[in-house]
């Protein structure tokens, strides 16, 4: 019988352990008590270097540096009790102040504490100086994060943080332990698997007196990777720097790949603050400032569109052959949908859809939106890529809100002709990030194409390739009406861009005044840069400004600065 | 007698179980790890009542439900992995309210079930079935399927130990059905010549841990760090073990995943060679009262099934008890009715449970 072998098998498989357990517990069990007794392995942890972040063309945005700290190891300080006053008085410091610093990093009887983080040389030379009266207390070097740049590109880098509990039950698998540095917000937090770096350590063999008695084992810790993206640190420096003191955000990317160059939010943060002894205040404002300042309003901030949605509508129009654009409306300054007036900003009299765009006319637009209906506009507002994540690399992006009938209806409430009037200019229930309204505008830049942004151009060694963008299957007639429409917008007489300072920078855009319930409006301006061979896709947006035209001249300012630096 | 030993000895090993818990976490409290204590409790109850329940409801009415539990183990299988794929790697938990339920361990006591079912079908007219007489199509490939998808799920969580576990209880079962040596040897044969290939496939942290077992100083801080501690743990019990609450392997945090895969390093360490030896008796009764009923039963069904899940706690518990003690790679097991985890104790409590209702009805 076939059971009897399974039996035999098993007592085999007992009889393996039994003589397993007894080789170790009686045979070896004096050697294992001994060593257990003793507790005499310990593990001297290692620091591998945490990953750089680099721009485009390797200039460091974020660096290491040695940092000196004091640390003690709790077991040896247990036996040498005199140790604690001897390092206070070293250190100007009271005992009891040592002591809760002991209590709050405790994790194990060997593994060292940091009592004085990032200590100055001379410090830590004291230390090793008087170090046979201090048993118990090393100096380590550790890698501190370096930001020579301080604030730029500060929520794209995102700051380093100790872990915190929704994080560590996330990462405890993949060998994170509680007092781990991680990386919050931005490449820091998207890329934390490449950047981390991995421990490791010596493991030494260690005498009764806790004397070291041969080293067992060393593994080198292994680095983390270095980071390059796709920005342009000197692009970024000039965009922020038209942001400074004003709320908004600023998008630059190549709209054939999707490749991003400048991407900036304002106010913005300094990420070194959150790991920097005595810079607890400023973090306190950082956090709690009404400006919001650690939003990174580029991908996280969600706002109405306004006007430049037009561009959107019209191209639908054409494309749904709803009119050609030689299609003239008469724009008498308002337009009654059902009980409701809809206003114009002027009065434009009669206009084409070119000449719509140009001016901006709420009219014309309430017209197209009335003859394609509620439902186009909302597949054309995602078919550009609203409502939607775009994708990009970092993390937090808002996906924004298209509004639908059906969604409307799924409320209980109704959808009226003024809704789909107030649709096809762009206000209303529609909700864009900024990174959005740039990527809507590579759609017209590059012919057709809705493209994946990306900001990593490398990781170690591994280059990121762009995704091919997504054709949108628009008529090229379609594209290149719009197009015209936007150029003249900026470089016609009487277009709501044309500020009279443009130049020669070719630029087509899209201005935006989007109003907001109770406060300023907002400002966009949104489009591409040279018009004839498009290499920029761009929104300028200021939260709150009362009018587009301060985001034109904001654009203006950037694109000037470019210009004279030789960057565009 | 075999009436009452399988429920006695279970009930002492997980009292066994509670104060090895309770030893672990005892000097770690500040973590508010007291909870593992707490959950295990809750557990044990559960596991308990769903014993009694399976104990009484007479098995051949399960049969009904074999394969729609088999698809419904499958199909969370595969769902944890699309939904683990969103993070950074292996994921085998889905959150379901306050606990983790773990689909791999229901994937055993399905792919039981289904092979029982499946060896034990009988033609009309039959008296006996005569498996000796089946193809090597129907005796050996057709029910590799059926443990095929699981298995393959499971490899790429990745899980190691559950596949190990799965093939093994697989072989067992289908040579106690009779199936020619020679298909058996040949399948085996043909795992052999393509195991290189899955080598290829493994993640990088678990070709470190069977390079580890080759050597366990290759890499001494990670996985091998563990294996060091584990024997360090296990034979510092010596023979009369250093008592309750005062191991000090496993409370200065020292051994890693002591109170789930490791948990019996913490045992042995406090109760020594004698508490081995005391636990080892506990499951031997347990498994030989399985294999027992399986002889006993006149049932094609219940033999297979009681054979099946003596198997499965044999395996289970020579598999970790041997990693603990360095003899074979850390591959990441739990103990059965040891080791902390609801999914685990469940499902053997089931299995057990199950088997207990086979020998009632003889």
């Amino acid at each position: 019988m076939r059971i009897d072998k399974i039996k035999i098998l098993t007592g085999i498989l007992f009889l393996i352990l039994t003589g397993g357990v007894f080789y170790l517990q009686v045979v070896k069990g004096g050697f294992y008590y001994s060593l257990s007794v003793k507790n005499c392995i310990r593990v001297m942890p290692l620091e591998g270097i945490r990953g750089r972040i680099m721009d485009s063309s390797g200039r460091v945005l974020v660096d290491n540096q040695m940092s000196y700290n004091i640390a003690v190891i709790p077991y040896e300080l247990k036996k040498n009790p005199k140790t604690i006053s001897e390092l206070a008085g070293l250190l100007n410091k009271s005992v009891p102040r040592i002591k809760k610093e002991i209590e709050k990093g405790f994790i194990s009887s060997f593994s060292p504490i940091i009592v004085v983080k990032d200590a100055d040389k001379k410090t830590a030379i004291l230390i090793e100086e008087n170090k046979f009266r201090l048993p118990g207390v090393t100096v380590r070097i550790l890698p501190k994060r370096q930001y020579p740049y301080y604030d730029l590109a500060g929520h794209v880098i995102g700051y380093l943080g100790k872990i915190d509990s929704w994080r560590i039950t996330r990462l405890r698998d993949y060998g994170y332990k509680s007092k781990d540095v991680v990386g919050f917000g931005g490449i820091e937090e998207s890329l934390e698997p490449a950047l981390r770096s991995k421990e490791g350590g010596t493991q030494i063999q260690v005498d009764h007196r806790g004397r070291m008695n041969k080293i067992i084992s060393f593994r080198p810790p292994l680095n983390g990777q270095d980071v390059y993206l796709t920005i342009d640190i000197r692009i970024q420096k000039i965009v922020e720097e038209a942001l400074i003191n004003k709320k908004g955000a600023a998008v630059l990317m190549e709209p054939e790949s999707g490749k991003i160059i400048a991407l900036a939010s304002s106010p913005g943060f300094y990420p070194g603050a959150f790991m920097e002894e005595g810079s607890s205040a400023y973090v306190q404002d950082v956090l709690s400032s009404p400006d919001s300042p650690m939003i990174n309003r580029s991908i996280s901030g969600q706002y109405p569109l306004g006007s430049v949605f037009k561009a959107v509508s019209a191209a639908a129009a054409v494309e749904k052959k709803k009119i050609i654009p030689a299609r003239r409306f008469f724009c008498p300054g308002k337009l009654s949908v059902g009980i409701k007036e809809f206003n114009c900003w002027s009065t434009h009299d009669s206009q084409d859809l070119i000449e719509a765009i140009t001016h901006s006319c709420n009219v014309y637009f309430y017209h197209l939106a009335l003859l394609l209906g509620p439902d186009i506009l909302t597949d054309y507002a995602l078919k550009f890529g609203l409502g939607r994540q775009s994708g990009i690399d970092l993390p937090y992006e808002a996906s924004g809100y298209v509004p639908s009938v059906s969604k409307r209806k799924m409320k209980l409430r109704s959808w009226y002709d003024g809704d789909t009037a107030n649709f096809g200019i762009g206000q209303g229930d529609l909700l864009v990030t900024p990174l959005q309204s740039a990527r809507l505008m590579a759609v017209f830049a590059n012919g057709g194409k809705l493209v994946k942004p990306y900001i990593v151009g490398r990781i170690g060694p591994e280059e990121i390739k762009p995704e091919e963008g997504a054709d949108l299957g628009i008529a090229q007639g379609a594209i290149k009406a719009v197009n015209e429409g936007l150029r003249r917008v900026v470089n016609s007489e009487t277009g709501t861009a044309n500020i009279g300072s443009w130049g020669n920078l070719k630029v087509a855009g899209k201005t935006g005044t989007a109003q907001v319930y109770n406060k300023l409006s907002h400002g966009w301006f949104s489009g591409f840069l040279p018009y004839d061979k498009p290499r920029i896709a761009f929104c300028v947006f200021l939260e709150n400004t009362g009018m587009s035209i301060h985001s034109v001249v904001l654009a203006n300012q950037i694109f000037s600065r470019l210009r004279e630096e030789k960057l565009i | 007698m075999t009436k009452y030993a399988i429920p006695a000895a279970a009930f002492l090993i997980v009292c066994l179980s509670l104060a090895t818990l309770y030893s672990d976490i005892y000097p770690r409290n500040v973590f508010g790890e007291s909870s593992v204590f707490l959950r295990q409790l809750i557990w044990i109850v559960m596991g308990g009542a769903a014993f009694f329940a399976f104990s009484r409801i007479y098995y051949r009415r399960l049969l009904n439900f074999i394969y729609p539990f088999y698809s419904l183990a499958v199909f969370l299988l595969a769902w944890v992995l699309a939904f683990g794929g969103a993070r950074l790697g292996a994921q085998r938990w889905i959150k379901v309210w306050w606990f983790n339920l773990q689909p791999s361990e229901f994937v055993k006591l399905a792919i039981i079930l289904v092979l029982s079912h499946y060896f034990s079908r009988k033609g009309l007219g039959e008296i006996r079935l005569d498996i000796r007489r089946l193809s090597f199509f129907r005796g050996m490939l057709l029910p590799f399927l059926i443990i095929a998808l699981p298995f393959g799920l499971i490899l790429k969580q990745p899980d190691l130990g559950t596949g190990l576990l799965l093939m093994l209880i697989f072989l067992s079962m289908v040579y106690f059905s009779g199936v020619k040596l020679r298909y058996i040897i040949s399948i085996l044969a043909l795992g052999a010549i393509i195991s290189p290939v899955f080598w290829h496939f493994l993640k990088d942290y678990q070709r470190d841990r069977l390079l580890v077992f080759l050597n366990p100083d290759f890499d001494p801080l990670g996985a091998g760090y563990t294996i060091i501690q584990s024997k360090i743990a296990v034979g510092s019990g010596r023979l009369f073990g250093k008592g309750w609450l005062s191991g000090t392997q496993g409370q200065l945090n020292f051994l890693p995943e002591s109170h789930t895969d490791f948990i019996f390093g913490i045992f042995s360490e406090e109760t020594g060679f004698l508490g081995f030896l005391f636990l080892l008796g506990l499951y031997l009764s347990i498994i030989y009262s399985c294999f027992k009923i399986s002889e006993k039963s006149d049932d094609n069904f219940g033999k297979m099934f009681s054979l099946g899940v003596g198997t499965m706690l044999a395996f289970q518990m020579y598999i970790n008890i041997s990693m603990a003690i360095g003899l074979s790679p850390v591959v990441g097991l739990p103990l059965p009715l040891m080791s902390y985890g609801g999914s685990s104790l469940l499902v053997t409590f089931i299995s057990l449970g199950i088997v207990q209702n086979i020998n009632r009805r003889g």
